[in-house]
This record gives structure tokens, sequence and C-alpha cells, in this order.
């Protein structure tokens, strides 16, 4: 019975390494900032999610897998905000342009500078 | 050249370093004569579980309140330096999306400063930790709200008062043990109670306290006066 | 030393260096973060839980934000100094 909760926990950080090594290549292979900070939103939440999750099941005690698992609940509230926070401030104050091949989402990125600024 | 001189300067001081490092006395005389007396008498002595917060609270409880005294001296330093007496301007804050999302969080950083505070005796952390903290909530408010929004909410005058409440809660203390034991800071052993609860350890909880609302209000005041004309928007 | 230990402590080092090798600040500030954030994980591993907690709190969390607001300061000022140098 103790093997089996050992066997969940280890399967369930594996996991969760695999998302965070999936979020590690995506940071470093993606050509654009938006792009990037997506593979930062969805990958890491869902690494930082089943870690957690996993050390909860891996100390099993009542209290302390409660402590552990209000940790993973707030790492699912701050890191899409954080995402969110940084794409904002990115395509507000033109610190990065989105790379796209068709000219109509440029020209909306252009026209919505313009309101801007004005 | 002077790279080369850099680089010399650098060795020299690197091994002056090696060599005081091996004139460090033994580690049966370090382990045998202060450490030791430490970890017998901390519980006897002060009620205390945790060993640090007992050192640095009760048996050079002196040394901390220089340090404090070091903390208002920056503070001071800054806000002479760096306050004007323009208003902040900045009220625009961050999206919606955010202001809610710390509306949910700000409280539970609250309560985890508060716990560290008031457990500093038993957990590790303590005044010091927990203080930071508290500073931290200041800093969500001027960059998640706007700094108008600290302003309305906790005005530099309350911070002032919240820190020298600190202050005026150490020293007091200290007086205190000069009344019930006869030495200033002095752990009075009446206040002792049974070890491991949380009212206990006698002037540790109320010296965390105080240390505590100090660096907490210093912190924020430095920060606060200096993010006050920054974030003025165009 | 244990392995953990034996894989922190080279990249603490490595860290050091980049702080200092970058010339743009911002980015210095950040890796100064990253570096306070492994040097807490050392310090758990060296059963000091209180010291830990002040660098985690201190190091990542306050520095940061306190150097920003320097650095934001700092070239507000310059670019209020050089549009007064050109009118």
């Amino acid at each position: 019975m103790i093997e089996m909760h050992l066997f969940i926990s280890y399967a369930l950080i594996l996991l969760g390494c695999f998302f965070a090594l999936s979020t590690t290549i995506g940071i470093l292979r993606f050509p654009d900032l938006y792009t990037r900070i997506h593979a930062g939103a969805v990958a890491l939440t869902m690494s930082a999610l089943l870690i957690t999750v996993g050390t909860a099941v891996y100390v099993w005690e009542l209290f302390l897998s409660l402590k552990i698992l209000l940790i993973g609940v707030f790492l699912l509230i701050s890191n899409p905000m954080a995402t969110h926070a940084i794409a904002r401030v990115a395509y507000r104050h033109r610190i990065a342009i989105p790379v796209s091949r068709d000219l109509s989402s440029r020209q909306k990125f252009e026209e919505d500078n313009r309101h801007d600024s004005s | 050249m002077k790279v080369f001189l850099t680089a010399i300067i650098l060795a020299f001081t690197g091994g002056a370093l090696f060599v005081n490092l091996g004139s460090i006395p033994d580690s049966f005389l370090l382990s045998h004569t202060a450490s030791r007396f430490y970890r017998e008498a901390v519980v006897t002595e002060t009620g205390a579980l945790n060993t640090v917060s007992a050192i640095l609270y009760d048996f050079r409880a002196f040394d901390s309140l220089g340090e404090s005294t070091v903390i208002f001296a920056t503070v001071s330093g800054i806000v002479l330096l760096l306050s004007r007496k323009t208003l902040p301007v900045s009220s625009a804050g961050l999206s919606l999306i955010v202001k809610r999302t710390f509306g949910i969080l700000t409280p539970f950083v609250f309560l985890l400063s508060v716990y560290i505070i008031l457990h500093g005796h038993l957990s590790p952390g303590g005044g010091f930790q927990g203080g930071v903290l508290l500073a931290v909530i200041t800093i969500i408010f001027c960059i998640i709200y706007g700094s108008s929004f600290d302003l309305s909410r906790y005005p530099p005058q309350r911070k002032t008062l919240i820190e020298t409440t600190g202050a005026l809660l150490f020293l007091g203390v200290g007086i205190i043990g000069i009344a019930l034991t006869g030495s200033f800071l002095g752990n009075p052993s009446a206040w002792r109670g049974v070890p491991g609860t949380l009212p206990s350890a006698g002037s540790i909880v109320p010296i965390n306290l105080g240390v505590g609302l100090k660096v907490g209000a210093g912190l924020a005041i430095i920060f606060y006066s200096m993010i006050q004309k920054t974030l003025k928007r165009q | 030393m244990t392995l953990l230990e034996a894989f922190l402590l080279p990249l603490l080092l490595v860290i050091a260096i980049l702080v200092v090798a970058f010339r743009d600040l911002l980015s210095s500030v950040i890796t100064l973060s990253v570096f306070s954030t492994v040097l807490a994980i050392i310090y758990i591993i060296h059963q000091a839980p209180d010291v830990a907690l002040a660098e985690v709190v201190i190091g990542s969390g306050l520095m940061t934000a306190v150097y920003i607001a320097v650095i934001s300061k700092i070239r507000t000022y310059r670019q209020t100094h050089k549009r007064g140098e050109k009118e």
C-alpha cells in the first residue's frame, strides 16, 4: 500500500519534469516573445501543478498535503496572470512586434499603436 | 595594466583570506564552548524551540537593537535624500485581471507574514523575514494598483507611526526586562510558558513583533520614497 | 557533498560571472535574483531555513524591486536630460 502511493507520486513528478523540459525547449526554440511566453504559461503551469500534486502524494499527511496543494493553487492563479501582464506590456509599449506572415495582423498592430499614441 | 593591477590585488586579498581561514581555532574548541552552551541551554533559559531566533532576540538582543537602529538610520537618510513635496501621479496600475488576481493573493501574503512573525520562536523565520514580507505588500500596491492607491490606503505618516511603534515596543520590552529581571532586555521567567506552544518564550514574541513592524514599515518607506516620482505616465 | 550541491555550486559561480558580464543593467538585476534563489536552495541543503527565507524574500523579492525602481529613475533622468540638451 505504501509502495502504491510512492509509485503514483513518482509518476506525477516525472510527468511534471517532462512538461518543464518541454517548456525549456519551447522558450529556447520559439521565434517570438509571444510564442515563448505561451510556452512558459501553459506547459510551466501544468508542470508546477503536477509536481506539487506529486509532492503532496509523496508526503501523505493530511495537513502537510493540504499546504502543498495550496501552493499549487497559488501557482495556478499567479502564473497565467504574470504571463498576461508581460504580454500586455510588450504589446502596448511596442517592446516586441509580433512576427507573422500575413500582413493583416501586422497592420492591425500598427493601427493599434497609432491609436494608442495619438 | 589596470587588469593586471586588479588581478594582483584580488590574488593578494584571496591569499590573505585563505591564511585567515587556516588560523581559525580547531573544531573541538568551537563545538565544546559556545555552541554547546547554546544547544543545551536554549530551551531551559528562553523557552524557544528555534535556536536562531533565541540567539538573535534573547542572548544577542542588544545586537538586534543595534541592527534596527541601522535600519532606522538608512530609512532616515533615504527619505531625506529622495522625498520631495510632489504627490505621486500614477493611478493607472496594470490591467483588471492582474488587479483582481492580486486582490485574491494579497491577503494571503499578509497572513503569511503575520504567521512568520508570530511563530518566530517555533519555526524558521522571525521578525526580520516577516517584516520584509510586510514591505512586499507595499511594493504590490505601488506596482499593481498605482502608487496613489498606496498613498490613500497607507499614507507615509501611518507607516512612520507603525515603524515608531515597533521601535518603542522593542525598547519597552527591554525596560520591562530591567523591572522584572534586573537586566536590559532580560527574559522574565514568568512569561515563558510551556515550550512548543504559541504563547511561550517570554520576551521573544513581543521583540519579534516589534522588529517585524519596524522592518516592514521601514522598507516600505524606502521603496515608496524611491518609486514616488518614477511611475509618472506621459 | 551531495550530488545536488555539486551541481548547484558551479551553477552559482556561472550565474555570478554572468551578473558581472552583462552590459544591460536590467538583465544583470534579473540574473542577480536568480543567483539569490539558487543560493537559498544551497542554504536549505545546509540546514539553514532561516537564512534561506531571508535570502528568498530580500534577495529575489525586495532588492529586485528596489534595483528596478532605481534603474527606471536613472533612465527617466537621462531621457529628460537629453531632451533638455536638444532644445
